[in-house]
Formats: structure tokens, C-alpha cells, sequence
């Protein structure tokens, strides 16, 4: 038996599907960032900042999961009409649509809320409104592929949850980022203001931990059961086993070990034990997040791209044909 | 030699009121008798005009060069609970009453969720631009056209040929020199198959039936 890529590479052709599924996600993961250090307002000072521009930010990458999605289809036009165009509600892709819909005005309304100010309560209300959708525009990203039920690596079991992971982590990295940019313009700060910075950046270790956790267990799986597509008669008996391949041996390797794996997430977490550090020998906050947190924030965002990138590619190697004649059923005389 | 010839695209064995009912239109590909030959690649690109580097049909060699190597014809299966129909958000793809898997190029927006769910890689789309595939979806239209006018140019060019509706079958079926490609009414073509099997004492080679058609009993 031998893996056949039967597709046309349509989604790996480009890099739109993968910055679709990545911004998405980063726009879930920014929103919660945002909502949570404004619940927290008054106990760090910095929160309500890195709030306030992590909610603008949402905008800006809300507006780049859009402009990728439209853009990968062959009548843009068309996708821009969803509301008119999109009927078949048991599609992800309907249904995704919808959710893009509605955590575009929420996530306008959050950001409008702080730019006018006003009462605290009722943005707050909005961004625990808004939470669930946004959390759930992560989780559609991965469902979204898991209904290529013959591509072996687009599993439904572990991609909405693996998907929900990284956009948490590499939205918070954003956040964290941003956060930081906006407190170093605004000169000199307390160093309590930059301990939110330094809980963001805990944050993301402790996410990166639970990623490398889920992407061992997916990798297991695919490893020894891959018994993924089992709907196929003479289907991908296997197809999980070669896919294990592709990636970590593959074509795809260089991608996902130096890439996902090394600078995407033991990079950072290295980074984190050298935050330990320095805050054990209690170096200033200021000067620590510039040197060690930005860069391992900005390597998160580049692993969460890589992790998109491998999960779309690795989506052309479909089930693999096979033909065991032993097994051959006679087709039956109704025709169906 | 077991009976191939299976011309028949609507029922006629249900009385006269049945006459006009539509059949329930199949392909059955036979790995035993493909000898990778092309010809129907060859005809359906002819018959229906296909774009470069589209292939409604093609022809893939499994385990090449190695032990129990073979080669089957993939085109378009038109299954029964179609997964393209299911994911495609538009309903651009549909199911006709005779079974056949249409495409609506007016509806399509050309998003490709169709190909990653199809378990034969059907369906097709043009590579234009280095920014990405433009247009919509293509594929096998089991040379039935598509949902414009029949024989109008305008089904002619966004679809092709409509031999179906001239009570022919599929060009690929037709001029495949081995009969391992046979389209019909499912039950005449699983009269073949199994007329093949009883010659052959074994196991059959039907590829995919079981995939594409998985609610025969």
C-alpha cells in the first residue's frame, strides 16, 4: 500500500486558508485576553491598557481572518454575500460564516465601548456576551477541517480542541504584545503596571504546556490507531499511519519539528524558565519584557502560524487507496 | 466473456407509468480490466471540453511497481449521501432525481470545501492567479450537462456535453476498450458485476461501491 495524493492542492496552493484559520483563531484568543484583564481592571494596574488595545487589536485581526477567507475563494464576491448564499445549514462552512458574522459585531461594539468609555459595566456585559462566540469562531476553525472525513489528519477529535489551544495561546501572545508596545509609548510606568504583562506571559507558558501535551496525543494517535476514515471501503485502512509520516518524517518535517515544535513552542518555553529566572534574581519588569517576553510572544504567533500551515498542507495527502482482494465484496443487485 | 453492455439510463422494467421514472445512474469501476490506456481521460476532455488542468476523470496506478499493482479510473463516483453535497455551504452541489451529483457553477463560490470532503478528489478547480485558484468548481457531470436549458450553448460551454439526456451514457463508459468503466442503472450495472464475479470465481474488484453507494442492501 502506498499513500496517493489524489487532490489538487487548492487550500495549500497559497496561504490564505492557513492565515484564515490562524487569525480566527488569534481573534478569539485576544478577545478573552481582553475581556479578562477588563474584569481584572481593578487589581492590575496595566489591565485596563492592555484591555483597551488588545480590543482594537481584535479588530485589526478579525479584518485579516476576513480578508483571507474572502480571498481564497474563487468568487470572492459571492462569500462576501453569505447572508444571501450561504443555505446549507449543516455546513461548517454556513455556520462558520455565521459566527464570523456575529464576532465581527461584537468584537466592533467591545471596541467601540472602550473607545467611547462610559459605564464599565455594560462593556463588560458585552465582552461576557461575546466571549462563547468568539471562543467558538477557535473551535469552528478545527471543525471546520475535521469534516474532510477522508483527509486522515483533520481529525474532529483532536483539531477543535488543538485549534482552541493555540488560538488562546497566540491570542494572549498578542495580547501580551500589544499590551507591551502600548505601555513602553507611554514612558515610564510603575513596575506594577508591567506585572500584567508578566501574568500574560505565565499565561501563555502554561497554554503552551497543554498544546505540546495535545499535539503528542494527536500525534499518537495518528501514529498507532489511524484508523480514521473507516467509511471508506477500500479507505485509508491506514491513513493515520501515513500521515504520521508526512509530518514528522516527511516532507513536512522540517516544518513542524523546527518550526511548530522548536521555535513555536520549546523556544518559548524556554524563554519562560529564563523569565524564572530574572524574577528570581529580580531584574526590572520593564527592561526583562522587552528582552525575553516580546521575543517568545513573537515566536507563539510564528509556531501558531506553522501549526496552520502544517494542518492545511497536510490535508493533500488524502486516504490512501488500497486494495485488499480478499475483502472485495460482491456489489449488491438493488443498486440503492 | 461476461455481459458489458449496460445501455439502459431509465427503468423500463416497472410498467408503463414507471417508464419516464428516472433510473438510478452509477458507475462501477472494475480494477481487474483497467490497462491504464487513458481513453477515458481522453474522451471526456474531448466530449466535454475540459479546461487544462482539469480532470473530471483520471486514472491512478496503486502500488506501482510493486506486487498487486493496479490501476482504476476515478472519476466522479455520484454517491448516494454524497459528502460534497453535505459540506458545501451554498447547496451549489446537488443530487438530481436520477442520482446524478450536479453542479450549480452560478451558486458555487469557489471556496474548495467540496474537494477536501470528497473522498475521490472529484471535484476540480482552475489555477489562474499566483494569489490563488479563481472560479468555481468543476467535475464529472456523468456527461448529463448541467442545470441550464439542455443542449444550450450556454450548458454546452459552463458544463458540457448532455448525452444523458440523449439516452447515451457517459463518454468515458462508452469508449472504454476493457469495460472496466461501466455507468447505468444501478441495477444493471450490478448485474454485470456480478455476472463478472460468477466467471471469475472470486472476489470482484469493484472499486469504492461500497463507499460511494454505502446504503445497498
Amino acid at each position: 500500500m502506498e499513500p496517493i495524493i489524489l487532490w489538487q492542492t487548492k487550500w495549500s496552493y497559497s496561504l490564505h486558508v492557513p492565515l484564515y484559520l490562524f487569525f480566527g483563531g488569534l481573534t478569539s484568543g485576544i478577545f478573552l485576553a481582553a475581556v479578562v484583564a477588563d474584569l481584572l481592571e481593578r487589581k492590575w494596574q496595566g489591565a485596563a491598557l492592555v484591555s483597551k488595545v488588545s480590543s482594537y487589536s481584535a479588530i485589526v485581526t478579525l479584518a485579516l481572518a476576513g480578508f483571507f477567507l474572502t480571498a481564497h475563494l474563487g468568487k470572492p464576491e459571492r462569500g462576501l454575500a453569505f447572508p444571501l448564499f450561504f443555505t446549507n445549514y449543516d455546513s461548517w462552512m454556513t455556520r462558520g460564516g455565521w459566527i464570523v458574522g456575529a464576532g465581527t459585531l461584537l468584537v466592533l461594539l467591545y471596541a467601540a465601548l472602550w473607545y467611547r468609555g462610559g459605564a464599565a459595566w455594560v462593556r463588560r456585559l458585552v465582552g461576557l456576551v461575546g466571549l462563547p462566540v468568539l471562543l467558538m469562531l477557535a473551535v469552528y476553525t478545527g471543525l471546520l477541517l475535521s469534516r474532510g472525513t477522508f483527509v486522515p489528519l483533520w481529525s474532529s477529535k483532536y483539531l477543535p480542541v488543538l485549534f482552541l489551544n493555540s488560538g488562546v495561546t497566540t491570542g494572549l501572545a498578542a495580547s501580551g504584545l500589544v499590551g507591551l508596545v502600548a505601555l513602553w509609548f507611554r514612558g515610564p510606568q510603575p513596575q506594577t503596571a508591567h506585572s500584567v504583562v508578566r501574568w500574560i506571559s505565565m499565561a501563555v507558558g502554561l497554554f503552551i504546556l497543554l498544546e505540546l501535551f495535545e499535539i503528542y496525543n494527536f500525534m499518537t494517535y495518528l501514529a498507532g490507531s489511524g484508523q480514521h476514515a473507516p467509511t471508506g471501503q477500500f479507505l485509508a485502512p491506514k491513513g493515520g499511519a501515513h500521515v504520521y509520516q508526512y509530518v514528522t518524517r516527511g516532507a513536512l518535517a522540517p516544518w513542524f519539528w523546527w518550526g511548530v515544535i522548536g521555535l513555536g513552542l520549546t523556544a518559548p518555553l524556554l524563554l519562560t524558565l529564563v523569565e524564572f529566572l530574572l524574577d528570581w534574581r529580580a531584574r526590572p519588569l520593564r527592561w526583562r519584557n522587552v528582552l525575553f517576553t516580546a521575543p517568545k510572544f513573537a515566536l507563539v504567533l510564528l509556531g501558531g502560524i506553522l501549526l496552520r500551515c502544517i494542518i492545511v498542507w497536510g490535508g493533500d495527502l488524502s486516504a490512501p487507496l488500497d486494495f485488499p482482494p480478499s475483502v472485495w465484496p460482491i456489489p449488491p443487485a438493488s443498486g440503492g | 466473456m461476461a455481459q458489458t453492455q449496460v445501455t439502459i439510463p431509465f427503468r423500463e422494467s416497472e410498467g408503463p407509468q414507471a417508464k419516464h421514472a428516472p433510473a438510478r445512474l452509477k458507475f462501477y469501476v472494475d480494477v481487474k480490466r483497467c490497462i491504464e490506456c487513458g481513453g477515458c481521460e481522453v474522451a471526456c476532455k474531448n466530449e466535454n471540453n475540459v479546461p487544462e488542468g482539469i480532470a473530471r476523470i483520471r486514472v491512478v496506478t496503486v502500488n506501482e511497481g510493486e506486487a498487486g499493482e493496479s490501476n482504476v479510473a476515478v472519476p466522479c463516483m455520484h454517491c448516494s449521501k454524497a459528502p460534497c453535497v453535505a459540506v458545501c455551504p451554498v447547496d451549489a452541489l446537488y443530487h438530481r432525481e436520477d442520482g446524478i451529483v450536479q453542479v450549480n457553477k452560478e451558486t458555487c463560490i469557489g471556496c474548495g470545501y467540496c474537494l477536501y470532503a470528497c473522498p475521490f478528489g472529484a471535484p476540480q478547480f482552475p489555477k489562474s492567479s499566483p494569489f490563488g485558484a479563481r472560479g468555481v468548481m468543476d467535475k464529472c457531470t456523468y456527461c448529463a450537462g448541467g442545470p441550464e436549458e439542455p443542449f444550450s450553448d450556454r450548458e454546452r460551454r459552463l458544463y458540457g456535453s448532455n448525452r444523458i439526456a440523449e439516452g447515451k451514457l457517459p463518454m468515458c463508459a462508452s469508449v472504454c476498450s476493457t469495460k472496466a468503466l461501466v455507468a447505468g442503472d444501478g441495477e444493471e450495472v450490478a448485474n454485470v458485476v456480478r455476472q463478472r464475479m460468477a466467471a471469475r470465481g472470486s472476489g470482484g474488484g469493484g472499486w469504492a461501491w461500497g463507499t460511494a453507494y454505502p446504503e445497498s442492501k
